[in-house]
């Protein structure tokens, strides 16, 4: 016999073999069936679909909320911390009086000056997300730093000089009236000539007309260094023009 | 004797389609037509007879699973055949039972067939003890019909491979049908 004939043979032979499953087989198949039935699939499926939708709609609206948020300048929030940042007040005595222990420095220092009167702010707080929030709103509500601006810079000599003419007459109205002139009498009259020039000069009116008050205080804060110029330069003229006085009569 | 085929692959087909939409009854209808044959076919592969139910059933779970798929191009039977083979063989390939070696099982062949060489039983035992490869690449292309190309890609070999064992597995065929004075297989 030729080898195909015997495997037609031999196929058909085996093909055609039957052996009988046990009676739980079906029931095996049925069951697997019933799990992974597909058109029970389809609700499973449906309600992904509707979660996952929902999931990215809810992810798009708050992209979109997020986008909406008013602008850092608008808060009414940022008026909470600015309470806590006044503590400030009692600093300038001790900055002046620093100042007039070093005579020699410049008013052009006033940016570094600023830069380093923050920290020392900075470091009385006892609250440093305060201190940081305030500073950092400080950033976004007052770009501009208080220096002198060339106005200012051009009124303040005038507005110095004036000063000076109203401390010098009122000593030698106090001197004629034979009352004895204390250094806290020139003092309180070189703070009060301070106010006026600040007044004058429109710093007080900036910080003043500010809206929120922490801006206000912040912007005192700042401008604290410039205050003491003015009254440094105050008491240094009161000095020269007082010693000259003084060797005249000599 | 043709209006009968006819009539019978119309009620066929009419079972296919609703089996593949889910109806249980149609379902198990076919299960009983095939599932002797499906299972004797699975043993041919897979000699434990527990395992082999296992794989024709994880068969049917496909073929119903797959019914949709279906496109009468070709017999149901043929069909459900090629996934039992498969199903068989991914069956022995995960537990590494098929081995594509030289080596001779002499110990593994069994009782000798009878004095009627085309006996169904003594036929089956002498495949049997053909080496696993051999008895594969025998199987599938002289019982199944598959071609080689069809064998190399069934079970992962070359062409050349499949050729080489379907060549050693009938010389061995040859030597037991000599052996025990049966008329023999006859050479090429």
């Amino acid at each position: 016999m030729a080898p195909v004939e015997f495997e037609k043979e031999l196929k058909k032979q085996l093909r055609s073999r039957e052996v009988r499953p046990s009676a739980e087989a079906w029931q095996r198949i049925a069951s697997r069936l019933d799990d992974e039935d597909p058109g029970k699939d389809r609700n499973p499926r449906w309600w992904m679909g509707l979660v996952a939708a929902s999931i990215m709609l809810l992810a798009a609206l708050t992209f979109f909320w997020e986008q909406r948020e008013p602008m850092p300048g608008n808060e009414p929030v940022v008026r909470t911390p600015a309470a806590e940042t006044i503590v400030e007040e009692p600093g300038p005595e001790i900055k002046s009086l620093d100042l007039l222990r070093e005579p020699e420095e410049a008013i052009l220092v006033a940016t570094s000056e600023k830069e380093e009167s923050k920290p020392s702010v900075l470091r009385e707080e006892p609250k440093p997300e305060t201190l940081q929030a305030s500073t950092q709103q400080l950033a976004e509500a007052s770009p501009q730093e208080p220096s002198l601006s060339p106005e200012e810079s051009d009124q303040i000599p005038g507005l110095i000089a004036d000063q000076m003419d109203t401390i010098l007459s009122t000593v030698v109205a106090l001197e004629e009236a034979k009352e004895p002139v204390s250094d806290a009498q020139v003092e309180a009259l070189l703070l009060e000539a301070q106010q006026s020039i600040l007044i004058q000069g429109g710093t007080e009116d900036r910080s003043s007309l500010d809206p929120s008050l922490l801006l206000a205080q912040a912007e005192d804060e700042l401008n604290q260094t410039f205050r003491e110029q003015i009254l440094e330069k105050l008491r240094k003229e009161y000095t020269r023009i007082r010693n000259s006085v003084a060797d005249r009569n000599k | 004797m043709k209006v009968k085929i006819i009539s019978l692959l119309q009620h066929e087909k009419k079972l296919i389609h609703r089996a593949s939409s889910g109806k249980r009854d149609a379902q198990k209808s076919l299960y009983d037509r095939y599932a002797p044959r499906m299972l004797a076919l699975c043993q041919r592969y897979v000699k434990d007879a527990h395992f082999a139910e296992d794989v024709m059933i994880e068969g049917f779970v496909k073929v119903f699973r797959n019914l949709s798929g279906f496109r009468f191009e070709g017999s149901f039977e043929g069909w459900v055949r090629r996934i039992m083979v498969r199903e068989a063989i991914d069956f022995l390939r995960k537990r590494q039972f098929v081995v594509f070696d030289n080596t001779r099982l002499e110990e593994t062949v069994g009782e000798q067939p009878g004095s009627d060489p085309y006996q169904l039983e003594a036929l089956e035992q002498l495949i049997d003890s053909l080496p696993e490869g051999y008895r594969l690449v025998f199987t599938l292309y002289a019982v199944e019909g598959y071609k080689h190309s069809e064998i190399a890609e069934v079970l992962g070999i070359s062409e050349n491979t499949s050729k080489s064992q379907l060549f050693k597995a009938r010389r061995q065929l040859q030597e037991q049908l000599k052996e025990t004075s049966i008329p023999y297989y006859g050479t090429r």
